[in-house]
């Protein structure tokens, strides 16, 4: 056997699942991906099929990845991540009693968000867990499910989510990563990285939670029938793996304290590392992939989406013809002020009603101003975590951009010249299964255990602040923090 | 034999000369433009003898429709404001600087400081402004004294021309209140003021009523115009006054709103509308003893048609008919958006030269055609507050509402149901100064029988009544309106000081 190891990463997302073979130094092997469906069945309903769905894409990815690996290596680890968290009953074959309701666009536990945070006082709620439930949460829709679904509920032997179902599936253990913890609030103590049985009168038994462990380490071995049936080798360790958006700051190079992930998607998310665990109002505090890795995570309701909302509703002109109008204003659009919260704003506001404003504007104005403003907008929201995330004793070092946004030098230079943050783009796109490739490498000792990942991710372009600018922005950044508090209790 | 008015319109960009028979129908009209030079330091500029040219040519070309021998007499609505001073010859001592040129903006500020601005307020019903001529006669007098020593008076367009015609200086009660330099009470110039403004009251003319006949057209003017030797000369009004009787505002109430690229709200009353905040402003009206309280906005139908022309992205610019149908597409409340329509800061009620424009309450829901609704009713949120101040507790029961911007049925429709009353539209919409320059021609030559005459001219075609059930939703809008402007007021000045 002197075949060359190489690792397998599945990220199961929302429209599609991908995956990915490296060799230990992160040079891809083999790709591939695989479109699947949401279902609604009532408005605010989000679901997928267990087996139909999470189970299926690992089977057949893993199969065509296997098929399509050049010969001379061997699998010796896989790893997934998921979207997360979802909630799926297993009856005690591991059998899904219905199918897995999905992360925070399932809202049908709004009355139960309610409930619990009432019940139990959302300061108890944060205290425990560091954080307040929200349509993100598991609880609510665990309870959602032994009051709606008493049948489902009494069959119920676990709750797992997306990752640990295919976990489950691969190596007959049920776990969950503890930076999925955090879903799980009031059950999850933050500091203790336990169940707590203090709220489980109010949700459910702690028994019915999986076994929690790190996504770094080896959540078991792939057993004879998910050998068979995946075509993956019998007996090569599974890691614990993660949620998709962990995976994806892997994927973008996060190793520091102080590394950014910072993900323009049609909203934004980031993931920074941080010197020690900080539960804040502000933020979402969760532990990382391996002791003792903490995180600040967050993000703006709309980038992507507002872009889309705006080339929609003032039609005729191509994304790239609005930047080429947005070059003829200037910074500072000629005293435009835009505030992003066309769909209220996530962190650091949590105000689900804020409204978007455009401020400003006078017969000299022209659509450029306006586009201008739109990028300023996003640097303007991105500026305000940051700030916050200092206030709170958090820099960051170093900010990656992923995803759509990050491919518009526009928008890039226009949120690095706002923040005075240095961005850099990654090269590779593969995203959240690229990290988990990396988690198989290192969790079986590969790769450098978590320090490894820099040297796996290439910089496709660095984005530079230029500081005359950032200083001009102070003062056009102060209007926007001030148009929101002048506006917020009108609208 | 037939008898005709021959009615000319000074307007900012030409001259338009209608005639009216004896029972008030229009027969025909021509215009002859002008141009303006705009330049640095907020000069605007036109000059006098192509207003003379084109009152020429204009009456000239109008003459050939009927046999000029009818005419029996002349009179005009004028642009206001303006400043032009000339010789003792009546000859133009420098281009006149007309109601947008705002160089005299210090002057402004002295003669607010040496009289107050409250005294200013009271005596003129006018705030101190750049806008006005005696701030440009002082202007004159401190940068160009060489011409300010030559002037022997200052006129109006219309004063010019009614000068070429006749030989006679004079100015009427309305023009005269929009100098700045007018007793509004007393109906006279004001010593305080001349004293103040430190300006020779001689320098002007005599102010009489705007029926007044001021003299008849001479030979030389005869000839220049195609009017026939002798015919009276009306001195007529402001353009602001002409329109007011042109809407129908001949007597105490009857509000309308003219709403055009900018927009304003007037109405008739007895004593001069005396704001303790002096948000909307008073002019003498054409009617003697009567006054027109106003309230004007800067961008109204511009504002509409900049917004649609700017963000819509294709090459050919939306009609003002097209965007009123998309604007037909959305909502009362326009989807919860609210829009501030001051693109060019804003006069009435605000005076506030550094307001700019904001669309408030957007989310991904939002559409164009909710933000087009929103200007619309953003405009109309903003008249009805100069509407409030001046109708006080009169509650008339209808608005007229005229002007280029009164056809579209959008407009219509949301001005009847933020005003809060029924909407009444004439039959002709933008012909409102030249008929009220013909009223006024007509009445003081005794062609026609009094102002109710306008009822005659120009009946009313249509009445939008408001939907009763939309009233909490505006009245919940309209105060979100105004605490909104409130709300950033502090963010305009802190913009302006950058």
């Amino acid at each position: 056997m002197n075949d060359r190891p190489c690792f397998m990463g599945i990220d199961i997302g929302t429209g599609s699942a991908k995956g990915v073979i490296t060799d230990s130094t992160g040079t891809v092997l083999a790709s591939s991906s695989l479109p699947h469906n949401v279902d609604s069945p009532h408005p605010g309903w989000y679901e997928q099929d267990a087996d139909g769905v999470w189970w299926h894409a690992v089977k057949v990815l893993s199969g065509r990845l296997i098929q399509d690996l050049p010969s001379g290596y061997a699998i010796r680890a896989l790893c997934c991540s998921a979207i997360a968290p979802c909630v799926l009953p297993v009856d005690r074959q591991g059998t899904p009693l219905r199918p897995g309701i999905l992360y925070g666009i399932d809202t049908r536990a709004h009355k139960e968000i309610e409930e619990l945070t009432e019940g139990i006082g959302a300061q108890q709620i944060f205290d425990m867990t560091g954080q307040q439930l929200s349509s993100q949460s598991c609880c609510p829709k665990i309870l959602w499910i032994a009051r709606n679904e008493p049948q489902v509920y009494e069959k119920t032997h676990k709750m797992l989510t997306a990752t640990g179902y295919v976990n489950f599936r691969l190596t007959g253990r049920y776990t969950v990563d503890i930076y999925d913890g955090i879903g799980y609030a009031p059950l999850f103590n933050i500091h203790t990285r336990k169940w707590d049985p203090t709220y489980e009168q109010q949700v459910c038994p702690v028994d019915l939670l999986p076994e929690l462990l790190w996504s770094s380490s080896v959540c078991g071995y792939v057993h004879a029938q998910a050998a068979e049936e995946t075509g993956l080798p019998q007996g090569i360790p599974v890691m614990g793996g993660t949620a998709d958006a962990a995976a994806e700051s892997l994927a973008a190079g996060v190793t520091e304290v102080g590394d950014m992930m910072m993900m323009y998607g049609s909203s934004n998310f980031f993931i920074m590392r941080t010197h020690q665990l900080r539960p804040a109002a502000s933020f979402w505090a969760a532990h990382f992939m391996q002791e003792p890795q903490t995180v600040l995570t967050g993000g703006m309701a709309t980038v992507g989406s507002l872009f889309k909302w705006f080339s929609e509703t003032f039609p005729g002109r191509s994304f790239a013809e609005w930047e080429e109008l947005a070059r003829s204003s200037q910074p500072g659009a000629n005293g435009i002020t835009i505030l992003p919260y066309f769909a209220g704003e996530r962190t650091p506001l949590f105000d689900p009603d804020a409204k978007g404003v455009i401020f400003g504007l006078s017969l000299r104005t022209t659509p450029g101003d306006i586009y201008q403003g739109l990028l300023e907008a996003v640097g303007f929201g991105i500026r305000h975590n940051l700030e916050v995330l200092h206030q709170q004793g958090e820099d960051a070092k170093r900010i990656i951009a992923i995803g759509g946004g990050s491919s518009s030098a526009s928008l890039m230079q226009c949120v690095s010249n706002i923040t005075g943050c240095v961005q850099q783009v990654p090269k590779q796109k593969l995203g959240a299964c690229y990290g988990d490739a990396f988690l198989a490498a290192a969790g079986s000792g590969y790769a450098e255990r978590m320090g490894g990942i820099e040297q796996w991710v290439d910089i496709a372009a660095e984005y530079v602040p230029d500081p005359a600018l950032k200083q001009r922005y102070d003062k056009t950044y102060s209007r926007f923090r001030t148009l929101y508090e002048s506006t917020k209790d009108l609208l | 034999m037939s008898t005709y008015i021959l009615a000319h319109d000074l307007g900012t960009s030409g001259n338009k000369a209608t005639l009216f028979d004896e029972e008030g129908t229009m027969i025909a009209s021509c215009v002859s433009s002008y141009s303006t030079a705009f330049m640095s330091g907020n000069r605007a500029e036109q000059d006098a003898l192509h207003w003379w040219r084109a009152v020429c040519d204009s009456s000239q070309q109008v003459l050939t429709h009927i046999d000029r021998k009818d005419i029996s007499a002349v009179s005009f609505s004028g642009q206001m404001m303006a400043c032009l001073g000339v010789d003792a010859q009546g000859d133009p001592l420098h281009k006149a600087m007309i109601y947008c040129d705002l160089r005299s903006e210090v002057q402004a500020r002295r003669l607010a400081d040496a009289i107050g601005t409250e005294r200013l307020y009271e005596i003129t019903g006018n705030r101190p402004s750049a806008a006005y001529t005696l701030e440009k006669v002082m202007w004159l007098k401190e940068h160009e004294p060489q011409i300010y020593r030559r002037i022997h008076k200052v006129l109006q367009a219309k004063d010019y021309v009614s000068y070429r015609l006749t030989g006679e200086y004079a100015t009427d009660y309305n023009d005269a209140s929009g100098t700045q330099a007018f007793d509004l009470k007393a109906l006279c110039w004001s010593p305080e003021i001349f004293e103040a403004a430190g300006v020779d009251p001689k320098l002007f003319p005599r102010a009489v009523p705007s029926t007044t006949v001021v003299g008849y057209v001479h030979r030389n003017a005869s000839i220049d115009t195609g009017i026939p030797e002798g015919v009276p000369v009306v001195i007529g009004a402001g353009d602001g006054g002409c329109a007011t009787l042109g809407a129908g505002s001949v007597s105490e109430g009857k509000p309308y709103c003219c709403m055009g690229s900018t927009a304003w709200v007037s109405v008739t009353s007895t004593e001069p509308v005396l704001d303790p905040a002096m948000r909307v402003f008073t002019f003498a009206h054409p009617i003697e003893g009567l006054y027109h309280p106003c309230g004007t906005m800067q961008s109204a139908g511009s504002a509409f048609t900049w917004f649609a022309n700017v963000m819509k992205g294709n090459a050919e610019a939306a009609t003002f008919d097209d965007l009123n149908d998309q604007a037909a597409f959305s909502s009362p409340g326009a989807g919860g958006v609210l829009f501030l329509p001051y693109l060019m800061g804003e006069r009435s009620p605000w005076w506030n030269t550094r307001a700019k424009a904001e669309f408030l309450g957007m989310h991904m829901n939002t559409s164009f055609e909710d933000l087009c609704r929103a200007v619309i009713e953003g405009v109309a949120m903003n008249l009805k507050l100069s509407l409030d101040i001046m109708t006080g507790q009169l509650e008339d029961p209808s608005i007229m509402l005229i002007g280029g911007g009164a056809r579209g049925a959008i407009w219509q429709e949301v001005f009847a149901d933020i005003f809060g009353k029924a909407l009444t539209v004439p039959r002709l919409l933008t012909e409102a100064t030249s008929m009220g320059a013909a009223l006024l021609a007509g009445v003081g030559t005794g062609i026609y029988p009094d102002f109710s005459m306008v009822e005659q001219m120009n009946p009313v075609s249509e009445t939008v009544t408001p939907h009763a059930e939309l009233r909490p939703l505006y009245e919940r809008q309209q105060r979100l309106f105004s605490m909104a402007y409130t709300s950033l007021t502090d963010l305009f000045d802190a913009m302006d000081a950058h």
